[in-house]
């Protein structure tokens, strides 16, 4: 690969390497900042409501499918 | 390398940048929220397009009911989204377990929290072969 289109793929690339890196320390600064006060039992619920969230917004997606499929309301 | 590969492997290696330095309850803490977060930006989008998918296979099947193994657009797009629950799953499985293990310290911890890690890799993974998130193809 030649220097220009190295350079051409930085320029390209940088909104979404900005958008990732953005995220990841936001994601850091978040999990750091409150460290001292992490408190298992917050954590342990709320992966359990993010489970529940998902299965039932799955079954959602679901529903919707199989209704506009039977020519039934899907949405 | 791939050009459109870039931002993938550069999302990974932040997230095991991430995973260094860290605590294992703070990379427990971390996966949960990046877990969260994942969904958050994938779900809608591959619920658009199961839909989407769907009623372009009623529009074509005309007036009658059509069933989903009719319909293959929407069938693996329901497949992607389970999978994509299932890897979330796992690495919410991981965060339940490891969280009691991190805050006693015990050494098992870290082992949990690289899996709750690693699960929500194989998500990205799924996410970003589906084409919706960057460096992926549809």
């Amino acid at each position: 690969m030649t220097p220009v289109p190295v350079a051409a793929a930085v320029v390209a690339l940088a909104p979404a390497i900005t958008t990732l890196i953005a995220l990841v320390a936001d994601l850091i600064a978040e999990a750091t900042e409150t460290g001292e006060d992490l408190d298992m039992t917050t954590i342990m619920e709320a992966a359990q409501a993010r489970t529940t969230l998902r299965q039932a917004e799955v079954a959602k997606t679901v529903k919707a499918v199989m209704g506009i499929l039977a020519k039934k309301d899907g949405d | 390398m791939k050009r459109e590969k870039f931002p993938f492997v550069a999302a990974l290696l932040f997230l095991v940048l991430a995973g260094c330095g860290m605590t294992p309850l703070q990379r427990i803490n971390f996966a949960g929220k990046a877990i969260e977060k994942t969904w958050k930006h994938t779900y809608p989008r591959l619920d658009k397009r199961c839909k989407a998918e769907a009623r372009k296979c009623a529009s074509s099947a005309g007036s009658q009911p059509t069933t989903l193994p009719a319909c293959p657009g929407a069938q693996k797009c329901l497949k992607t989204l389970e999978a994509f629950k299932v890897a979330l799953d796992a690495g919410d499985a991981a965060i339940i377990v490891g969280a009691p293990l991190a805050l006693a310290k015990k050494p098992g911890a870290a082992g949990w929290a690289k899996m709750a890690l690693d699960a929500l890799s194989r998500a990205v993974a799924i996410a970003r072969k589906s084409g919706l998130l960057p460096g992926g193809t549809p």
